[in-house]
């Protein structure tokens, strides 16, 4: 349950990331707020045993648990406690509270929230019926397009594609690019996909190779774009990642040739150092103002430089690949620069860089 | 006594003591030691199996199960995979038994007629009565919040649609990794602990297996599994997971 939601809903003060909140009906305890320096109620956040604790003030405090969200309900008096004086439980009458209270207080949020889980997933279901039905065709699509190359003369499938006219070959690409864009959808709606599976071993100079060529191709006839990929010093070694890995040259190389200046180049440089990969994606486009620099990372976000630049977009991709390389213990970055010959032309414009490390084997 | 007498009788009394006091011993600790003290078998996970890519493909009996024809199993079996196509669970021991090593599962419109929560109630199932069982979940409802669990329990998971290359370097991976004996060692055996199982016991089962790997026979599995042959159900779990470590070799 979500902080707004609970704080809303709650009928006692709580904590909630080590703050402290009033709820609608009652305020917090003073001794918590001012008298009280050591906040022990604290160490029941990370507490496995129990749930309930009392301070050394004497107050009942109790752990909830709200799938990864951790609140106390803290500052508060049972009625059986003996540590408080009786004289104090009648100053602070309202912060007596019957524990059995709490246990139907918190039904009733569990309640609240399993309804709203299931019209989250009504509407999602009810919304994407026309998506699933999408898919379904495409499954012919893609059967029937594996098949016609299957026919083709080869050992196996991967030979017969190999040795094929390169119409069979972009037919295939796109196939593939919409198996990963489909993908990418999934996670928008459901951004646990991009743990779904196991790690597995992936050379992401491969995954951007196998990018660009299917883009290249676009970039070259519509905005006379060339994308260069170079990697520098040692080979480039395995990462061990999530499928949803694949997702990442997708985005920033769509990005990057979105946003960038008909006639310059896109650059994609690897570089691998003692025990890891750093990507930089390179484009002369549209710059990012500072103070927005981390917005372009949030769902839904599309920059005002980015809208006036390109009408198409819907925020979705940095987020995306933000996400996914956070599952992976990493961090997409974004730097901008106007020194470059095409900013003195137009200052609006400048060298954008996009770069993120990731482990390697 | 001469010192001809003496030079022979004596190293044979040593040898006959020696011989005896081996099977004593052997007996009392249900240990495998020879003649010379030393262990007759190796640790069951130190058996490599010496298997191409090639034929461990041929030997890993896949079954796709799915309501639609989505999945490419003419260019799978063009390959040389093992691959049979259900378009609903149509026989659910033989899922239960382990008679295929992966199962590519769908979650909707398979299962309905044994589970109400359909593909998903057979994974549950299935799982919790072979841990070892590899399934793959093979679905286009990767989008719906409601199957989180879905995905989650599976060991690998495949979007639908995807392309043939991507589905196979899938599957291959599921081979290479997790189609060995060792994985399904551990799982025997953290079978065996959980059953309390002394490590003594779950030797002496390593060592009918090893007999079998080395003479190349099908196991008496009532002797293997001697004392689970009270208690079925964790006889058939043993005996689906031995068999697919034997079959690897």
């Amino acid at each position: 349950m979500s902080l707004s939601l609970f704080k809303t809903l709650s009928r006692y003060p709580f904590i909630h990331d080590l703050e402290f909140y009033d709820s609608n009906e009652l305020k917090q305890n003073k001794t918590c707020i001012t008298k009280c320096k050591k906040k022990g109620c604290l160490s029941l956040m990370d507490s496995k045993e129990s749930s309930h604790f009392i301070c050394e003030y004497g107050f009942d405090n109790r752990l909830v648990l709200f799938e990864e969200n951790r609140y106390i309900i803290n500052g508060i008096i049972y009625p059986n406690n003996s540590k408080i004086l009786e004289g104090t439980k009648k100053v602070r009458a309202n912060w007596v509270v019957n524990p059995n209270d709490i246990d139907i207080f918190l039904k009733k949020l569990e309640g609240i929230e399993n309804e709203i889980k299931n019209r989250v997933n009504h509407t999602i279901e009810s919304n994407f019926s026309m998506f699933h039905d999408f898919k379904t065709s495409m499954n012919i699509f893609f059967s029937c397009t594996q098949e016609l190359i299957n026919r083709l003369p080869g050992s196996d499938f991967e030979s017969k594609l190999k040795s094929s006219d390169s119409l069979y070959q972009s037919l295939f690409s796109a196939l593939q690019l919409i198996t990963s864009q489909l993908g990418m959808i999934d996670v928008i709606i459901n951004p646990k996909r991009i743990q779904f599976g196991n790690k597995k071993s992936v050379n992401l100079y491969r995954l951007f190779e196998k990018i660009k060529i299917l883009f290249s191709h676009v970039a070259a006839n519509k905005r006379d774009i060339k994308i260069n990929l170079i990697s520098e010093g040692r080979r480039i070694r395995d990462c061990y990642c999530y499928e949803s890995i694949e997702f990442i040259p997708l985005i920033l190389i769509d990005n990057a040739l979105k946003y960038c200046v008909p006639g310059y180049d896109v650059d994609i440089k690897l570089e691998q150092s003692f025990n890891s990969v750093k990507v930089i994606v390179k484009n002369i486009g549209p710059l990012v103002p500072e103070e927005n620099k981390d917005l372009i990372f949030h769902k839904f976000y599309r920059d005002p430089s980015a809208e006036e630049f390109a009408k198409e977009g819907i925020g979705m991709g940095l987020w995306i690949a933000q996400s996914i390389l956070n599952a992976h213990n990493s961090k997409l970055n974004y730097f901008g620069s106007k020194f470059t010959t095409f900013s003195k032309i137009n200052p609006k414009m400048g060298l954008n860089i996009f770069e993120f490390d990731l482990p390697t084997q | 006594m001469s010192d001809f007498q003496s030079a022979f009788l004596y190293p044979i009394g040593v040898a006959i003591v020696n011989f005896i006091s081996v099977k004593v011993y052997n007996r009392l600790n249900s240990s495998p030691k020879n003649y010379f003290w030393k262990d007759k078998f190796d640790d069951l996970k130190d058996y490599k199996p010496n298997l191409s890519f090639d034929e461990l493909k041929r030997r890993t009996r896949i079954v796709v199960i799915d309501d639609e024809n989505s999945f490419p199993i003419s260019l799978f079996r063009g390959e040389g995979y093992a691959i049979d196509k259900w378009s609903k669970v149509t026989d659910y021991n033989k899922l239960q038994s382990g008679v295929y090593d992966i199962i590519i599962l769908d979650i909707k419109g398979v299962a309905l007629h044994i589970s109400e929560e359909d593909g998903l109630g057979v994974l549950q199932s299935i799982k919790n009565y072979n841990p070892a069982q590899i399934i793959i979940a093979y679905s286009q409802h990767s989008f719906d919040l409601s199957k989180a669990k879905f995905w989650e329990l599976a060991d690998e998971t495949i979007a639908k649609p995807s392309d043939f290359l991507k589905m196979k370097a899938t599957i291959d991976n599921i081979i290479l990794n997790q189609f060995q004996p060792e994985r399904y060692i551990n799982i025997m055996h953290d079978i065996l602990l959980k059953n309390h199982y002394s490590n003594k016991d779950i030797r002496k089962i390593d060592i009918h297996l090893i007999r079998n790997i080395k003479d190349k026979t099908t196991p008496n599995w009532n002797s293997v599994f001697e004392s689970a042959i009270t208690t079925p159900e964790l006889f058939i779990k043993l005996q689906a997971v031995a068999s697919t470590i034997l079959k690897l070799y």
